[in-house]
């Protein structure tokens, strides 16, 4: 446990030394909630849109920064998917700390049907971002290519019509389903089909993360038992 | 001081401290070679002539040499690698015993990093066999280091995952950075530090925590001619005590330091 909370504290460490980035990861979502702010429904929905996007690429640079350091400390004896869990660990911390901050914003300044829906939604969004920002820095390997894919999955999921079958093949559509019961209630939306969405994304994308992981560990275990099979020092 | 001078200067030292004449030549030869290929000034990169020649003559008359005579702590046969239909790695094999520092050299491109790559089984050989009796320590040619982390940090992330405790990571690690000629305490962000200093917390994280066998990419990248010194008399108290160093380097100085020298193509025991 406590090396889980060395690995975990190095990582949020690493994470909140992205100071400009922190400020931007603060700023968007709050930038789209006041320039779409006449609308609740639409300024709300801005809102998600931003905590999605700004997640998911913090979570994706956090998985592109490590990989520098985690080839070596694999090495140097640690598992894989302790790595990132602790790195998860550090991501979720964060993002619950910037989800309560942009619920007190809108709790307090709106009157919401159903703040308890609001918070529902921003809290799986942010775990959805996390888990997919780090599904895509376990698949990519450019910083640029990796940043276009998130905008492309996050803008998408602002512009298509969330009644359309085919949008539910989107990550981020847990989000809308979720908002549009904590904003309009639940006669056209589902926070069941919601939440079921939402975990098959996250497990779609913890499976990814962890086969990224594990990939070289399985080559790496396979020479190695062969190398070591006959082998003894003289 | 220009380069000519230097040499001349180093040649006079050697010749002081009664280097026989063949031996100055070579070395001579080899950095002259050296300094030509990358246009570098001696005096910047080796420190001054007669301290550098002391250094030398050092390696003739230790005190407490690595020896390869130790058991083996790393053997690899038959690696291959390609990239892109390019083949790298033909067929090398390489092994490292405990009290020896294994040199590996060769033109650029030639296959030294990917050869300890492979080793690491960072980015595993094609084809072939890796024993290693023991742990791993590695430090990459480049990167490898988490830019918003400081030193320190770095010390307690690799030593703690080596079974050390955060305090006595930090202890080993800031004596490590001693021994480089480095004060490692308080300094900033891995991402602030200069180019030598990044190679040496590299190095460090890949020491600290006293693995068997350390796998060095250009190592010395950077590094002043003290602490180019520094490292050596490091590394050699290292595997001295029981443990093995696989070094790739272009520097002329590793073939004078290391206790074999593996050039890829070809194999050559010193």
């Amino acid at each position: 446990m406590n090396d889980l909370v060395l690995h975990a504290t190095m990582a949020m460490r690493s994470l909140i030394r992205r100071r400009v980035a922190l400020a931007v990861l603060v700023l968007f979502p709050l930038v789209l909630y006041a320039a779409t702010y006449d609308a609740l429904g639409r300024s709300v929905r801005s809102l998600v849109f931003g905590i999605s996007w700004a997640l998911s690429t913090v979570a994706f640079f956090a998985a592109m920064s490590a990989r520098e350091t985690d080839p070596r400390l694999r090495l140097a004896g640690r598992r894989p998917l302790f790595l990132a869990g602790a790195r998860l660990s550090a991501l979720l911390t964060l993002a619950a700390v910037l989800v309560l901050v942009f619920w007190l914003v809108v709790v307090i300044d709106r009157d919401v049907r159903s703040p308890a829906g609001v918070g529902l939604d921003f809290a799986v969004t942010a775990v959805v971002a996390v888990a997919f920002g780090s599904a895509v820095g376990a698949v990519l390997r450019s910083d640029l290519e990796g940043t276009l894919v998130l905008f492309l999955f996050a803008g998408l999921q602002a512009v298509v019509n969330p009644f359309d079958s085919w949008s539910r093949l989107l990550p981020f559509w847990s989000s809308r389903e979720l908002g549009t019961v904590a904003i309009d209630g639940p006669e056209q939306s589902s926070t069941a089909a919601g939440l079921l969405h939402a975990a098959i994304v996250v497990a779609l994308c913890g499976a990814v993360v962890a086969v990224g992981a594990a990939g070289p560990l399985r080559n790496r275990h396979r020479e190695w038992r062969q190398g070591f099979e006959g082998f003894e020092p003289t | 001081m220009r380069n000519e001078s230097w040499i001349r200067s180093f040649d006079d030292a050697l010749h002081a401290q009664g280097l026989a004449a063949p031996d100055r030549a070579e070395l001579v030869v080899e950095i002259e070679g050296f300094l030509d290929e990358g246009a570098t000034m001696a005096l910047d990169h080796f420190g001054a002539p007669d301290v550098y020649a002391a250094s030398i003559i050092e390696l003739h008359h230790p005190t407490r040499r690595p020896s390869p005579d130790g058991p083996a702590l790393l053997a690899a046969t038959g690696l291959h690698k390609g990239f892109r239909g390019r083949t790298v790695l033909d067929d090398v094999a390489v092994q490292a015993r405990a009290g020896e520092i294994v040199a590996v050299i060769g033109a650029n491109g030639s296959g030294k990093s990917t050869l300890l790559r492979a080793l690491a089984d960072i980015d595993p050989a094609d084809r072939g066999s890796i024993a290693i009796a023991g742990s791993i320590g590695y430090a990459p040619q480049s990167g490898g280091l988490d830019e918003r982390l400081t030193p320190v940090e770095h010390f307690e992330l690799f030593g703690g995952t080596r079974g050390l405790s955060r305090a006595a990571a930090r202890a080993e690690g800031l004596r490590l950075a001693h021994d480089l000629a480095w004060e490692a305490d308080g300094a900033p962000l891995a991402g602030e530090l200069s180019g030598g200093t990044r190679r040496k917390l590299a190095v460090i994280t890949a020491l600290i925590g006293g693995p068997d066998v350390v796998l060095l990419d250009e190592p010395c990248q950077g590094f002043d001619g003290a602490s180019n010194r520094c490292f050596w008399d490091v590394l050699s108290d290292w595997v001295v005590d029981g443990r093995a160093a696989v070094v790739a380097s272009h520097l002329p100085d590793v073939v004078h330091r290391a206790t074999t020298v593996l050039e890829i193509g070809e194999v050559a025991v010193r």
